[in-house]
């Protein structure tokens, strides 16, 4: 075993990085001005401005509200359109083809298209987030349940039980880890889909303030809007990783099963 | 009539004869150990006896009626312990009796006495990953007792353990049947574990599987291995089981 991690140098060594990484940048914001490369410092003082004037959370307002509904209908029909595939086989063999298809698409190179068709308003980029979250979600839906231990279906079958106590019993809880592994790869999936459509439609949103202060060389002002979307994902994983552990206290220990 | 009969079964695997032709009858009440070498076929006839596959010819009766799929009367305890990792020791044990109709609660409320009778009290929140094997398969023990079936069947339950745990678990057995007196099926590849627990012993051998002999075990109940273990009668049984197993074609077939 390695030795023991002792948290305050773990913290020491991530916390001293950091402070690293932030002095070489500032110095070399400096070293080739501002323009090029926007400074901590700089980006600080846009952080403020922005917030200040309202315009980060005017911007900011549209697009949470994208983001949560077309990632809540992307697990809501994901979860158990995948959780169906992965049980019947018949299902599974009719969808495989096209979901992964769709999975390994480069979705961003489809948006205009769908922009185009749908039109520009918000239904519209909602509908583009829920296709770039509902695939992963399906995928690894359907992957929890074909991976559950035949030995537990079989138990079930030799105590008699029904369909519906099978997936009560065994099927959902041995597939959640899956299904909310798809969730967290879903997140980060669902901020690219909100953004790029935004970049197209180019009417509100954070992508479209991104884009504005990018036409305009104000670097440090454009990735303001960036460093949010980067908190909010790293948020929302990080709390989806805390669920992960407290609904399947199981899975972290009974790896050799 | 016997409670659980068979007649004349018989099974392929593609090629493999896997049971050719078993007759056996296990009495109301009677404990009965399946013992024969790996691959002759004795757990393909216990999964056969519980409904979990088809017989190829022959059928299996319980009280009279063919077998067709598992009986609500019968409950097979597995060599692997099959436990849900997500749930409690207590929540395991209460599966079966959720099965029947009853809620998370109140299945709850009745596996008490069973967790107590194969000495779990105190794990009742224990999750399966905390509990060591020979733990595991007591929670697998009460999980097929708690709702009470007339035929236990028995897959190499103890096949899993160490050695040691493996004599505790087998007197623990040994104590539960005197206490409720099931009908039980048990296979084993362990003649003393065989010996041990039996009224009966039916030795099969391989290619094809089939009964080649029954022997009655006649010592009184209750017993006590140690003491059984010291007899001359029981060394005698122990020989004679040991030929049968290594019998003419099993020496054939282990110089190839």
């Amino acid at each position: 075993m390695a030795r023991a991690d002792d948290p305050r140098v773990v913290w020491a060594v991530r916390i001293g990085f950091a402070v690293l990484v932030l002095i070489v940048w500032q110095a070399a914001a400096a070293w080739f001005g501002a323009n090029f490369v926007a400074s901590p410092g700089g980006m600080v003082t846009s952080a403020i401005a922005l917030v200040r004037s309202g315009e980060l959370l005017r911007y900011l307002l549209p697009t949470l509200g994208v983001l949560s509904a077309g990632f809540a209908i992307g697990v809501v029909v994901g979860v158990p359109a995948g959780l169906a595939i992965g049980r019947w086989q018949r299902l599974y063999w009719l969808s495989e083809g096209p979901i992964n298809l769709f999975y390994t698409t480069p979705m961003a190179a489809v948006i205009p298209v769908i922009l185009v068709i749908l039109g520009f308003g918000a239904s519209t980029k909602i509908f583009i987030v829920f296709v770039f979250v509902v695939f992963s979600v399906i995928i690894n839906s359907a992957a929890g349940i074909r991976n559950v231990d035949g030995d537990l279906l079989e138990l079930a079958r030799s105590y008699g039980s029904s369909e519906l106590s099978r997936w009560r019993e065994i099927l959902v809880p041995s597939a959640l880890p899956f299904v909310l592994t798809g969730i967290r790869i879903g997140i980060g999936r669902a901020l690219i889909g909100a953004v790029v459509a935004e970049f197209y439609a180019g009417i509100d949103g954070v992508g479209y303030l991104i884009i504005q202060y990018s036409n305009r060389f104000n670097v440090a002002a454009a990735l303001v809007p960036v460093a949010v979307l980067v908190a909010l994902g790293v948020g929302s994983t990080t709390l989806l990783k805390w669920l992960h552990r407290r609904l399947t206290p199981w899975a972290d220990q009974a790896g050799t099963g | 009539m016997p409670q659980i009969r068979v007649d004349d079964v018989e099974k392929r695997f593609g090629e493999v004869q896997a049971l050719s032709r078993v007759n056996l009858d296990v009495e109301r009440n009677e404990f009965v150990s399946i013992l024969g070498p790996s691959g002759c076929g004795k757990t393909t006839l216990l999964r056969i006896v519980a409904g979990l596959i088809p017989a190829d010819g022959g059928t299996v009766y319980v009280d009279d009626e063919p077998v067709t799929a598992p009986r609500r009367n019968m409950t097979l305890v597995f060599q692997n312990f099959r436990l849900l990792p997500w749930q409690t020791v207590e929540d395991n044990v209460g599966y079966g009796v959720r099965l029947r109709g009853a809620s998370k609660k109140e299945a709850r409320q009745q596996v008490g006495p069973y967790i107590k009778m194969v000495g779990l009290e105190g794990f009742e929140t224990a999750y399966p990953y905390q509990l060591s094997g020979g733990m595991q398969q007591r929670v697998g023990l009460a999980r097929a007792l708690a709702i009470d079936p007339q035929i236990l069947l028995m897959d190499e339950p103890f096949g899993a353990l160490d050695a040691q745990t493996r004599e505790i678990m087998q007197e623990e057995l040994l104590r539960i049947w005197n206490a409720t007196h099931k009908t039980v099926a048990f296979v084993t590849h362990s003649i003393d574990e065989a010996l041990v627990l039996s009224d009966r012993v039916l030795v099969m051998a391989a290619r094809p599987g089939r009964i080649i002999e029954t022997i009655a075990v006649p010592f009184d109940r209750p017993r006590d291995p140690a003491h059984l273990r010291a007899q001359p009668q029981f060394t005698e049984l122990r020989m004679r089981m040991w030929e049968l197993l290594r019998g003419p074609e099993q020496a054939e077939a282990a110089s190839g």
